[in-house]
């Protein structure tokens, strides 16, 4: 081959490949506005209420090993004084989500939870591009939980994730009313607290506080020994994970 | 038999570079920790596994699409480097494919290691868009090394 050609045959592929990084690039930099964007809605799209977080979220830096998260005063699945608890930050749109609920949650709760291993705290993390519905049914759940505490908002939460179909327009508010009646709630109490969106503050904290863990997506869990103080040190876990991998983690737990 | 010994070597590391992505800190701490190599294997395996669980079919798909074209390209640019043809890296199109794919929840894993997650999802496909044009450019640039390669065996008679 004579150096024409070969300066060919290396500048095509090369020429490919540096066009792709420009375009990767552009996109970064395009994808970066929109987030800018995304964050500052987080918590606060399509909403008038006051919120937790306003100016963009700042992302924390992670520390290499475990992370201290905080429960917060969120519901809590299983026996409070566990040993081990899993800090769950999820979104009732996220296809995800529900997959984990559907395939794995069911397990970890029979060999975990029921056992009174280990307890699970729910924190929201409605994800901006699947609201309002998201932020909506975050709400609904701790309306829930007002009228029947952590019981009731399981309850509520179960119905939820089983009747959604996800990505941000999986239920509407009809749906959510005949939850809020299934599950035996004062419709009217319900319906109050859902309208004058009474819990968006508890929800945009958790915002907040996922945002300062590093939870930037759904489900993202935090597994850690229990410990005083309201808050753990936790090891995080990202996405459906099968069954075997929250094994893995909580049976590794010194 | 050499080349595709590479192919599949890069294609497997393409994967599991995804896997690592997703979920870092675990992985990290698992093996810079006092952990055993059954907890680490143990994690490892699960992870792996994960991918069938944490993504959705066409991630899926098109994860091993982009894996194995990524193989396929650095084996070839490889071999020319072994010709004396020079060092040229080929990451454009799999780094793309990296951004799209692997995404094992509401949120990029990679994106979000730039401080961007999320960002991805207001594009009309969710972000599929990334794997379609990875996968695209990973074609063309083996076609054309392909092809390119096949002229090189043409011997000019003068």
């Amino acid at each position: 081959m004579d150096s024409d050609n070969n300066s060919t045959f290396i500048s095509t592929p090369l020429a490919i490949v540096l066009g792709s990084f420009v375009i990767a690039v552009a996109i970064l930099i395009s994808g970066g506005v929109i987030q800018l964007q995304g964050v500052k809605t987080l918590g606060a799209q399509a909403s008038p209420l006051p919120q937790v977080g306003a100016s963009p979220l700042p992302q924390a830096e992670e520390p290499a090993g475990p992370m201290e998260v905080s429960l917060d005063d969120d519901p809590v699945m299983g026996d409070k004084n566990a040993p081990l608890t899993m800090v769950e930050f999820s979104d009732y749109e996220c296809p995800f989500c529900k997959r984990y609920f559907d395939q794995t949650l069911p397990e970890i709760k029979k060999d975990y939870v029921d056992s009174g291993k280990l307890k699970i705290v729910f924190r929201d993390l409605p994800l901006s591009f699947h609201d309002p519905m998201a932020t909506t049914e975050a709400i609904a759940a701790n309306c829930a939980r007002e009228q029947g505490g952590d019981s009731k908002y399981f309850q509520f939460h179960d119905e939820m994730f089983k009747r959604t179909t996800s990505n941000g327009d999986g239920l509407d508010r009809a749906e959510i009313d005949k939850i809020a009646a299934d599950v035996g709630l004062n419709a009217s109490n319900f319906k109050t607290c859902l309208d004058t969106e009474k819990y968006k503050d508890e929800v945009s904290k958790d915002l907040a506080d996922a945002s300062n863990v590093g939870a930037d997506g759904t489900p993202t869990f935090f597994i850690g020994k229990s410990e005083a103080g309201n808050k753990i040190t936790g090891t995080k876990l990202v996405g459906a994970q099968p069954y075997s991998a929250f094994k893995t983690i909580l049976d590794g737990i010194k | 038999m050499k080349f595709l010994l590479t192919a599949l070597s890069v294609s497997l590391f393409y994967i599991l570079l995804n896997v690592y992505i997703s979920n870092y800190q675990v992985i990290n701490q698992a093996f810079l920790g006092d952990f055993t190599f059954e907890y680490r294997s143990a994690l490892m395996f699960s992870l792996i596994q994960g991918l069938t669980t944490a993504l959705s079919a066409t991630s899926l798909i098109f994860l091993m699409i982009i894996s194995v074209l990524t193989g396929l390209n650095s084996a070839m640019l490889i071999k020319k480097v072994n010709k004396g043809g020079g060092v040229h890296l080929m990451f454009g199109g799999s780094m793309l494919g990296t951004l799209g794919s692997g995404c094992v929840s509401c949120g990029l894993p990679l994106l979000g290691v730039l401080g961007m997650s999320g960002s991805i999802a207001y594009l009309p496909f969710k972000g599929l868009e990334f794997s379609v044009l990875s996968a695209g450019l990973l074609l063309i640039s083996f076609y054309l090394l392909l092809r390119n390669s096949k002229k090189e065996c043409v011997i000019k008679s003068s």
